[in-house]
Formats: structure tokens, sequence, C-alpha cells
């Protein structure tokens, strides 16, 4: 689904961006040409590119590398991101965000985060403490997404955060996973609970995910997360060191750059709502953001990409 | 595919290469005076050392205890939430060489033994050149890592001194290796020039204490 095509407004914008974060613009409409998706339980438009936080966001108490930070999440919500994404297991990422949306209040659309976190404790009973802390750490009262980490303790997790649900703390709830791990309780889970979100590791080197688990997502209605869409940017370095260009075609269809065109391969997946790498460099974030406007591959398009980074 | 085979060293390090590097600077300029006085504890417990008094593995207690304070609890656990653990190991480690003092107190050690030169050599590349190696390769001054106050050259010192003054040394110079290669295994991850060093530095010293009993055994 797409805000309002318009590649032309889009690409202007990122060009502007480009000028330095002084040029990009605190209003809280969204970018034009913008690609949204549903998220199927709620029917609320999800931009396609977030942003992870693992390793990037984890500065400590540094003031300078926390004023990066605040300036690559700048970056990201002038460019329509939208969702955000940690978890406790992140050293200090948590707390540099809550500091970020501080910084940021009144010189970029903060409204516009979409907050995702997780449980990341072995400890069933301690859902509501742990959620509290995450709470104070970004400055929030409530969440748009809790997930369960890694499937830890998940069943105590999961039942108290569908009354944190119904109760309103958050929005909808979700379970993790990462480096295809444990897909087969994964998929047990997304079958029998009602959960909003599952979180997992997809990328055009990384399949496994597309036999059974995006099916079953589809199926069940369940908004699908993707992390590590680079394989810890292993695939952009491979594809780089290859030397080859991005094809004129791929081109064409508005993938200007490896990381637009492997992130655009996977947020066009029927069953993919966002995917969500992580950076700490803004010119980084600029490309990343750029596979969020335009239109997505259809699947012939996608099938021939996957066929080109094959022959590379 | 077995879910152990799916980690790679890099997904448990939980930061990036510029934090970490900086860390090191937060650390000195926060505790000032502290890696000043780590320097001055590790040159007198070298002189002690070299003239065999075996008091000064005691001179080690303090800098572990602070280490484990200051760098593992307070500065690295801003990164890790294993930091706070680690500290536990930090403080094991003092535990340990305060019980090693107590066993050999009163007497003192062959410096000129093989495994004492190796110690003390390996001591002294711990305090004086360690240190040298950030600013070596190219790292700023200001996150230099010292004796006392930052963990591996404060394993480095300890490993040369269980060596050339300790009895029961493999005891006393386990925990300071797993320092040394979880270190350097960090820095390989974050690209860092001369990760190895810590790592062969710690195998050298037990090459030495092997080398030391076979020498033995061979003389029985």
């Amino acid at each position: 689904m797409t805000d309002h095509p318009n590649r032309r407004d889009a690409l202007a914008l990122i060009a502007a961006g480009a000028a330095g974060l002084g040029a990009l613009p605190a209003a809280s409409a969204a970018p034009q040409g913008r690609i949204t998706k549903p998220i199927p339980s709620s029917g609320a438009a999800l931009p396609v590119i977030g942003m992870g936080t693992w390793q990037t966001f984890n500065v400590g108490d540094d003031p300078a590398l926390r004023a990066s930070c605040a300036r690559v999440m700048q970056t990201f919500l002038a460019l329509g991101g939208g969702m955000v994404d940690s978890s406790p297991m992140y050293g200090s990422a948590q707390a540099v965000i809550g500091h970020s949306l501080r910084a940021l209040k009144g010189k970029a659309p903060v409204e516009r985060v979409f907050s995702a976190d997780k449980i990341w404790t072995s400890d069933g009973d301690e859902t509501r403490e742990q959620l509290g802390e995450t709470a104070q750490r970004w400055g929030l009262a409530a969440f748009d997404l809790m997930q369960v980490h890694n499937l830890r303790a998940w069943r105590p997790h999961l039942k108290t955060l569908l009354e944190l649900k119904a109760a309103g703390r958050v929005r909808h709830v979700g379970i993790s996973t990462s480096h295809g791990r444990r897909h087969g309780e994964l998929a047990e889970i997304m079958a029998r609970e009602p959960i909003d979100f599952v979180q997992l590791t997809y990328d055009i080197g990384h399949r496994a995910v597309e036999e059974r688990l995006l099916p079953l997502a589809r199926d069940k209605g369940i908004a699908v997360i993707v992390n590590r869409p680079f394989d810890g940017g292993a695939s952009v370095r491979r594809l780089k060191r290859s030397g080859a260009p991005v094809p004129p075609w791929a081109v064409e269809a508005g993938m200007r750059d490896w990381p637009s065109f492997l992130l655009k391969w996977i947020v066009a997946h029927p069953a993919v709502t966002v995917a969500i790498p992580a950076t700490s460099q803004v010119a980084h974030m600029r490309e990343n953001m750029a596979a969020g406007f335009g239109a997505l591959p259809d699947e012939a398009l996608r099938a021939r990409m996957l066929a080109h980074v094959a022959s590379l | 595919m077995g879910e152990l085979e799916t980690y790679r060293l890099a997904d448990f390090i939980p930061f990036g290469g510029e934090a970490y590097a900086r860390l090191f600077a937060t650390h000195n300029a926060q505790f000032l005076p502290a890696p000043l006085i780590g320097g001055l504890i590790g040159l007198i417990a070298l002189w002690a050392a070299w003239r065999g008094r075996r008091w000064a593995l005691s001179l080690l207690v303090p800098a572990w205890v602070w280490v484990g304070w200051a760098w593992y609890g307070q500065s690295y656990a801003t990164l890790n939430w294993a930091g706070a653990r680690m500290a536990w190991v930090a403080w094991g480690q003092a535990g340990l060489l305060l019980g090693m003092a107590w066993l050999t107190r009163g007497s003192s050690a062959d410096a000129d033994s093989p495994a004492g030169r190796t110690g003390h050599a390996l001591a002294a590349v711990g305090l004086l050149l360690y240190p040298l190696l950030d600013p070596l390769t190219g790292r700023s001054w200001s996150g230099v890592e010292v004796f006392g106050h930052a963990p591996e050259p404060t394993a480095l010192v300890t490993l040369g001194f269980v060596l050339a003054l300790g009895r029961q040394r493999a005891i006393g110079l386990l925990l300071p290796t797993l320092i040394c290669l979880e270190g350097a295994l960090t820095a390989r991850v974050l690209g860092t020039p001369g990760w190895w060093v810590s790592a062969a530095l710690a195998g050298a010293c037990w090459l030495a204490l092997l080398v030391d009993r076979l020498r033995a055994r061979a003389r029985r």
C-alpha cells in the first residue's frame, strides 16, 4: 500500500536530507510517496522501512555518540520512518532512544515513532516490571508493540502482554526470533496464539522463512518484521566487493544502490510488513530510507533480482 | 541446523567499535587519577617481583578489586549487561591472588629461573608496552589501557607475576587468561588492529609454564 505515490517528491526530500540535517523538515506530515503496509490485526499503516538499534544505538553515556544517534533518528523520522525497535538486551540502546526522542522534540516528528520493544527475561513473573523499566528509558507511557524476545519464557510473558494489551498499555503484541532459530516452535505459536506481530530474520541469502513462516503469517493475519535484512552488513559488503553496479533495470525500478535493492526485495514480499535495518550513520540511513519510496517490485521483478544476486 | 551453529562471535558483542574505543577514554577521564595510581602500584610491584618478593602478588589484589568495580561494574556495564557479572570474575581473581599471597608469605622466589625471567618480562610488557598498543595502532592516547584500571594490561601483569612468583600457578593463570581471550575476541569482532596481542602473550605464558614443568620433571 502506498500513501500517495510521488517518487519525485520523495527523491527531492532525500536530496534535501543529503544537504544536511538543517534542511530536514520537522513537520509531522508524512513525506509523499512513502510506502506503507497495513498491520493486519489493527489496520494501522506502517512505513515499510523501520529502524533497528542492535549495536548501533548502544553507545552508553558518551555525549558525542548520543548526539550522533539523535542525528540518525532525526534523518529516519524526517524521511518518513516509523518503527523503532529495541530490546533490554541491547545495552544502553533503550536509554539512547529515549535521549534521542527528548532531544528531537520540536526538531523532528517524534510522534511518528512506532515504538517497538521486547521483554527479555527468563523470569515469567517479571513482564510488567521490565516493561515499566523499558517505558521509563524510552520516556513513554505505552508502546505500539511489545514482543517476547527470542521466545524466552514466552508463555507467561505473552499471557501478561495480552492482559496489558487489553488494558491499553501496549497496542500490539508479538514474538521475536533471529538468525533462523527455533522456527518450529515459532510456527506453533503463530498458529495458536493471538499475536499481532512476528519478528524474524530474512534476507536475500537466507530464505528459509519463505517455506513455512511467511505463508503462515499471511494466513493468520500476522504482521512480519524482518530483522538483519543485510545479514549483519555481510550481503551489502559482498555485493559492493563484487564491483558489480546495480543493474540498469533495477535502477529504472527505483533501486539506486545495493542497500535499496536488498531492502526493496525484502519488503516486496507480500507477507512482510516492515524491515528494520540498523545503522549508526546518517548516510546509510538515507540509503535505507530510499527503499521506502516509489513502487515495490512485483513477483517477476523479485525473481529477477534474486537470480541476478545469485549470479554475482 | 542446530541452534548453536547459528551463533557467530559478533552475536555476543552488543556494541560497535567506536563506542568501545571511546569507552576507554571516558573511563580514564572519569576516574582520574586512578590510571596514574594503577601505574604507580604496578611499578612498585614490578620492582618487588624483580627482587623475588612474593608479597608483590598482594599488590595485584586492589588492582583487580578496582577493575571489577570501576571497569566492569561502572563503565563496561553501560554497553554490556554482562559487565556486572564479569565484575565477579575480577573479584574472584582478587580473592585467588590474596590466597596465593597468603600461602607464599615471607618466602622468596628465584627471579633468575626461566619461569621467573619470562614472568617478569611479561609483567613488564603488560605494564609498560601494552599501554602503547592503542597509540601505536592509530588510536587516541586518551583511551590508553593501563594496569590496575583496564582489564587486559592488568591480566597480563598478573599472568607474569603468577608465573614468576606463584605456587599452584595454573589456578592463578586461568581467569586472567580468559580475560585476555575475551578482550582479544571482542577486539577481533570489532576489527581493532593488534587484537591478537593479549591472547598471544597469554599463550606464551602457558607455554612458559609448560616448559618450566617439563624442566622440573627432567631434573627429578
